[in-house]
C-alpha cells in the first residue's frame, strides 16, 4: 500500500493508492502520522473509535483524517495504526491505536497543521483506489 | 483567461462566466512571470465568483497560492448579499507582525548578540508542541477571548499605549467564546505566550535606511536603531476555529444545494447564523493572537533587559505598531461615491489605512497607519504607511511579506549540503531555529525579493515606503 508525497508551493501534500476503500483510508492515516513521527516508536497504544461522516466519499476521506489529526493537535496524542471496522458512503468507524506524545521518546518530523480541501479528490482506479489531500504546515 | 497589464504594476481579468466583479493583480513584469507558474489566477476568479463580491477581486505582489483564497488577496463583500468565507481568513487567523523599537544602536547590542539570541530562544517557547508560561483556565482563557490585548495589559504585560498602536486596539468587538469549540479551546489554552513553528519568527533588526523622516519620526523610528519584530498569530486555536466552520459551511452549503468551484472556498451569507457564529469565533482568535504577540513582546524586552543588564529605561522598548495579515472585518468604504458597510477579507494581506481615517490613533492620523512587511530572514524587512490610494483602489489593504515561491520540500532540497547559519552569519544574520529542517524551508531563496514586493505596493501608490529593516538576527520556531 504505496503512498507519495505532493510538492506543493506552500504545504506539503499526499498521493495514496489502495486496493480497497477501507485500506485507503488507513493508509491515508499512516501518511499523515508518517509526516509527524516515526512510527516505530510509539510503543504501547491503546485502542480508541473513531466514527466521522461527510456529505460524500471525499469529504468523508477529509473528516477522517481531520479526527485522527485532532488526536494529535488537541489531546497530544499520536496513531500508530488503524482498523477501519465500517465504511459507507458517508459515514465510517474505525478503532486507532494511539498513544500519549512523550517527547522523549516521540521525534516531531513536522507539525501538521489542518487537513485542506485544496484539491481533495478520491476515485477508483483499475485495480482499487486512489486519493490526493494536502496539508497545512 | 484574460490577463491585461493596465500600467506598470497592474494587471486586470475581465470579468467573465461566472464571475460577478473583474479581478486586479498589483504586479511588477518580474512578479508576473513568477506568478504565472501557479494555479493562483484561477483561484482569483473563482474568488470574483463568490455572491454578493463588491468591486474586484483583488491580489497583491505577494500573491500565491494558497487554500480556496489565494494569498495576497483581498475581497469586499456587501453586508445584504455576500459572504463570509473561513477559508478566505486562513486558518491561522490574525498571523500578524508586531514591532517595537529600542533606544540602543547595533554597536550596543552586537557583542551580546550570541546571548541575546541564546536567551530568547531559551525563554520565548517556539517550535512544535510547545506550551507556554501563561497557564490559563478555561474561565481566563474566554477572557483572552473576549478581551484581547487589554487582558494582557491588565494582567502586568506590556504598556497600555501600546493598544493604540495595535490594529482595533487590540481587541474586535463581537467576540463571542460561546461560538468556539471545546477542541479550539483545547488547542489555544495552553499556547498563550508561544511564538510556534513554522514560518514564526523573532528578528532583531537595525533600522537601515529611512526614506520618509516626517512619517519615521511619528511611527518612532530612526536610522541604526535597534529594533524587534515578532512574526506570529492563534496558534492552534485559529486552526481548529477554521477548521471547524469550514467542515459546519460545507455541510450547510451541501444542504443549501450552493455551489462551490473549491470546497476550500465554503461560505455562508453574511447574514445567516452560521456566518454570524463564524465571525464571533473567528475575532475570538483575532484578540487571542492580539494577546499573544503582547505577552511574546513583554518576553522579549524582559530578555533584552537581563541579557543586556540594563533597566527597562535604557533599553527604552516602544511599541510601533501591530498589524494582522490574516482577518474578515466590517468595515466602512466609499464605493462608487456611496459609504458602503462590507466585510473585508485580507488573507496575507496588510489593512493599510490613510491618512485621515477615524478608525486610526490620533497620533497616525497625518501620516496614515504604519504596515509592517517581514522579509525573508536574510534579506529586509520594510515599514510602510497607509495611503489615501489604498482607501480608493484596495478597500486600504496592501501585501504582507515577500511570499514564497519554493516548495518546503524544494527548499530542503537546495539546502542539502549547505551549512545555511554559516551563510547567513557571513551575511551577519545569526539565525537559530527550533524545528528540525525549518531553516531549509525557510531560507531566503525560498521567497520572493521582498524588496521587488514592496517597489510594487510603493510604486503603485497603494502604500508608501518609510523605513528599511536589515536583520542582524533571527529565531525561527
Amino acid at each position: 500500500m504505496p503512498y507519495e508525497l505532493i510538492d506543493h508551493t506552500a504545504d506539503t501534500g499526499i498521493r495514496v493508492w489502495a486496493p480497497s476503500l477501507p485500506d485507503l483510508f488507513a493508509e491515508a492515516c499512516r501518511a499523515l502520522f508518517e509526516q509527524i513521527t516515526d512510527l516505530k516508536q510509539i510503543k504501547h497504544p491503546h485502542v480508541q473509535i473513531i466514527c466521522v461522516d461527510g456529505i460524500d466519499r471525499t469529504d468523508l476521506l477529509i473528516n477522517w483524517l481531520r479526527a485522527c489529526l485532532l488526536e494529535w493537535t488537541a489531546n497530544q496524542r499520536l496513531i500508530r495504526s488503524v482498523k477501519i471496522v465500517e465504511i459507507r458512503d458517508t459515514w465510517l468507524k474505525a478503532q486507532v491505536l494511539v498513544r500519549a506524545f512523550d517527547p522523549q521518546k516521540h521525534p516531531v518530523f513536522e507539525d501538521i497543521k489542518a487537513v485542506t480541501y485544496h484539491g481533495a479528490n478520491l476515485s477508483p482506479t483499475s485495480d482499487g483506489w486512489q486519493a490526493q489531500v494536502i496539508f497545512d504546515v | 483567461m484574460e490577463l491585461i497589464q493596465t500600467d506598470a504594476y497592474r494587471w486586470e481579468i475581465p470579468k467573465t462566466g461566472n464571475m460577478n466583479v473583474p479581478a486586479r493583480i498589483y504586479a511588477s513584469d518580474a512578479i508576473m512571470e513568477a506568478v504565472k507558474k501557479e494555479e493562483t489566477f484561477r483561484q482569483l476568479v473563482n474568488v470574483a465568483s463568490l455572491p454578493g463580491i463588491v468591486g474586484r477581486a483583488m491580489a497583491m505582489p505577494d500573491i500565491h497560492w494558497g487554500y480556496g483564497f489565494p494569498i495576497g488577496g483581498v475581497a469586499a463583500f456587501d453586508m445584504d448579499s455576500g459572504v463570509i468565507s473561513p477559508g478566505g481568513v486562513g486558518y491561522d487567523i490574525n498571523c500578524g507582525v508586531r514591532l517595537a523599537a529600542l533606544r540602543l544602536e547595533e554597536k550596543e547590542i552586537r557583542p551580546h548578540l550570541e546571548d541575546l539570541v541564546v536567551a530568547l530562544q531559551k525563554d520565548i517557547p517556539s517550535g512544535v508542541g510547545t506550551t507556554g508560561m501563561v497557564k490559563l483556565s478555561l474561565k481566563d482563557l474566554k477572557k483572552v477571548m473576549k478581551q484581547g490585548s487589554p487582558w494582557a495589559v491588565s494582567h502586568g504585560f506590556g504598556r497600555d499605549t501600546d493598544t493604540g498602536r495595535t490594529e482595533e486596539g487590540g481587541c474586535m468587538d463581537n467576540a463571542d467564546p460561546a461560538d468556539v469549540s471545546d477542541r479550539a479551546m483545547d488547542r489555544g489554552k495552553n499556547q498563550l505566550g508561544t511564538l510556534g513553528s513554522g514560518n514564526h519568527f523573532m528578528e532583531i533588526g537595525v533600522v537601515d535606511t529611512v526614506y520618509d523622516p516626517i512619517a519615521a519620526r511619528v511611527f518612532g523610528l530612526a536610522e541604526k536603531q535597534v529594533t524587534l519584530m515578532i512574526h506570529t498569530g492563534s496558534r492552534g486555536l485559529g486552526h481548529q476555529i477554521c477548521d471547524d466552520f469550514l467542515g459546519r459551511m460545507t455541510k450547510k452549503a451541501h444542504k443549501t444545494g450552493m455551489v462551490l468551484p473549491d470546497r476550500q472556498l465554503a461560505c455562508m451569507p453574511l447574514r445567516s447564523a452560521e456566518a454570524q457564529a463564524y465571525y464571533r469565533a473567528m475575532a475570538c482568535a483575532a484578540n487571542f493572537a492580539w494577546a499573544n504577540r503582547h505577552i511574546l513582546l513583554h518576553m522579549a524586552e524582559e530578555v533584552f533587559m537581563h541579557t543586556l543588564g540594563i533597566s527597562p529605561r535604557d533599553l527604552a522598548m516602544r511599541m510601533v505598531y501591530d498589524v494582522c495579515h490574516n482577518i474578515a472585518k466590517t468595515e466602512t468604504h466609499l464605493i462608487d461615491g456611496e459609504k458602503r458597510r462590507v466585510c473585508v477579507h485580507r488573507k496575507g494581506a496588510t489593512r493599510a489605512f490613510g491618512p485621515g481615517h477615524p478608525d486610526l490613533d490620533p497620533i497616525f492620523r497625518d501620516t496614515g497607519q504604519p504596515i509592517l512587511i517581514p522579509g525573508d530572514m536574510g534579506t529586509a524587512s520594510y515599514v510602510l504607511a497607509g495611503t489615501q490610494k489604498a482607501m480608493e483602489e484596495t478597500f486600504g489593504s496592501t501585501c504582507h511579506g515577500a511570499g514564497r515561491v519554493m516548495s518546503r520540500k524544494a527548499a530542503k532540497k537546495a539546502a542539502k549540503g549547505r551549512s545555511l547559519q554559516q551563510e547567513m552569519e557571513k551575511k551577519g544574520v545569526l539565525v537559530r531555529a527550533a524545528g528540525r529542517g525549518t531553516m531549509a524551508e525557510e531560507m531566503p531563496e525560498a521567497y520572493k525579493d521582498v524588496t521587488e514586493v514592496v517597489n510594487v505596493v510603493h510604486g503603485s501608490g497603494i502604500s508608501k515606503k518609510v523605513a528599511k529593516l536589515r536583520p542582524i538576527a533571527v529565531i525561527k520556531g
